[in-house]
């Protein structure tokens, strides 16, 4: 058998495009279909519409035509639970159910087959979706980010939701922050630029690497940084080292299969042989193919909090990236 | 995240009330990658030459109503859209003389799933027209 998932992109790789307005909706969409980056397209609610997720009929109109006119395919539509809206308390479960139904509906109504949740939807709410979703016919991913991984004890307390509510609605959207084999060289380079001498960054790696909880090995080169005569509020710069890049075990994936049916291609960089420099696409992606997956995979391109504008090429990026997981689904089918 | 887009550069300018100038003003971008509900922007730390601006003196104009810190704390339905500038001002009489001034900004958000506030924050310069 082989396996031919839907290789696309989601547009928050183009944040920093977007932020600057050098693009309007229509136009992103069609600089992604222009550049061969799609045919999956995925996007942020509440970044990429405003209002959102009250849609007006024109939008619903101009976006069902923009994508069929281009041969785009909306893969997934990426919402939001705000739980801390209020300061008092957390919303109860009514208000994130209430939060979240004009979400699904909005991917109903743009053709998203998919609404991607987060691990703030607790069971009680899950459960309460589920006929929304049934009514809508969308499926409910909920994404697995550093710093959780495929086997974490939150991910394990979701799976075990997942066994009694048996829905075959709910799902998982592994997002490959969490199965980084280093931290990106890119992200690194930020905390050298904040003050962190560089001479650090080898044991950064190297305690980012070993045994422990993500805030363990955060205090152990919080206080290595410091018998070195860097004080702690430099070294905590580092934080986001922890939090943004896992080092779970990527074959662990597969665990979760048939749960998959999208996934989110986190990369920073490509390099001169065509391969994510801290990501192994071979050790992550290859495990879910050969597990059956065949659903759509988001390039997540992240490096865009860092790069200068002027240095932007987002799309060729991204063009790259997915000539690197040609090669993977190639390996996998030959 | 986004920290150098915060300021949107070139915006600083005086306030004038009638023939009175009563504080400056500049443009501001939500520092998160969406947009957010104003209840969950808990702080705007404005600077300005070092000086730290008392919070009671900040307003965030979004579609033309100002709101200060404290209305924001329970505004559950308007939001700070994501990349749409909204404007800071601050109560200052006199405003600021013309010529450069260093203008610093921290936004405070508070991220429903992360435990940990998000602070992103910068500086720059910005000139005052005469």
């Amino acid at each position: 058998m082989t396996t031919a998932p839907l290789l696309g992109t989601t547009l928050y790789s183009f944040t920093n495009e977007w932020v600057t307005a050098r693009y309007t909706l229509t136009e992103l969409l069609e600089h992604v279909a222009e550049t061969g980056i799609g045919p999956g397209v995925e996007l942020v609610g509440f970044q990429s519409i405003r209002d959102f997720p009250r849609l007006e009929t024109s939008f619903i109109d101009e976006f069902r035509e923009t994508t069929s006119r281009l041969g785009l395919v909306p893969t997934s539509l990426a919402a939001n639970i705000d739980i801390a809206i209020r300061r008092d308390r957390d919303l109860t479960t009514e208000e994130r159910v209430e939060y979240t139904i004009p979400q699904i509906e909005a991917a109903r109504l743009l053709g998203f087959p998919v609404v991607r949740i987060q691990i703030g939807a607790d069971p009680a709410t899950l459960e309460r979706l589920v006929p929304y979703a049934e009514k809508a016919g969308v499926r409910l991913g909920m994404e697995i980010h550093a710093p959780e991984g495929p086997l974490t004890p939150k991910v394990r307390a979701v799976s075990e939701v997942y066994d009694r509510i048996d829905s075959d609605l709910l799902g998982f959207i592994p997002d490959f922050s969490s199965t980084m084999h280093s931290i990106s060289a890119g992200l690194a380079q930020t905390y050298v630029e904040a003050g962190l001498p560089a001479e650090l960054l080898p044991e950064l790696q190297r305690i980012w690497a070993g045994g422990g909880g993500q805030g363990e090995r955060l205090k152990e080169f919080i206080a290595l940084a410091e018998s070195r005569g860097v004080p702690a509020s430099t070294a905590s710069v580092v934080a986001s080292a922890f939090t943004m890049n896992g080092h779970e075990r990527p074959e662990d994936w597969a665990e979760l299969m048939p749960r998959i049916f999208h996934i989110h291609a986190k990369f920073y960089d490509i390099d001169d042989n065509g391969d994510e420099p801290a990501i192994d696409y071979f050790r992550n992606l290859g495990p879910i193919l050969r597990a059956g997956f065949s659903g759509s995979i988001s390039s997540e391109w992240e490096a865009h909090s860092w790069t200068p504008n002027a240095e932007l090429r987002t799309a060729e990026l991204i063009r790259r990236q997915h000539d690197l997981m040609r090669r993977v689904i190639s390996e996998v089918n030959a | 995240m986004f920290d150098r887009y915060i300021i949107v550069e070139n915006s600083l300018r005086n306030v004038e009330d009638g023939a009175d100038i009563v504080g400056f003003a500049f443009e501001a971008r939500c520092g998160y990658y969406r947009r957010l509900i104003l209840s969950m922007v808990e702080e705007l730390a404005v600077s300005v030459d070092g000086e730290a601006i008392p919070r009671e003196d900040v307003a965030l104009t979004v579609d033309g109503t100002s709101y200060s810190l404290e209305d924001m704390r329970t505004e559950y339905t308007v939001a700070w859209e994501f990349g749409d500038p909204a404007t800071i001002t601050v109560r200052r009489p006199g405003g600021l003389t013309a010529g450069p001034h260093e203008l610093g900004l921290a936004e405070q958000l508070r991220i429903s799933y992360i435990p940990v506030p998000h602070t992103p924050s910068t500086t720059q310069t910005q000139t005052v027209a005469a």
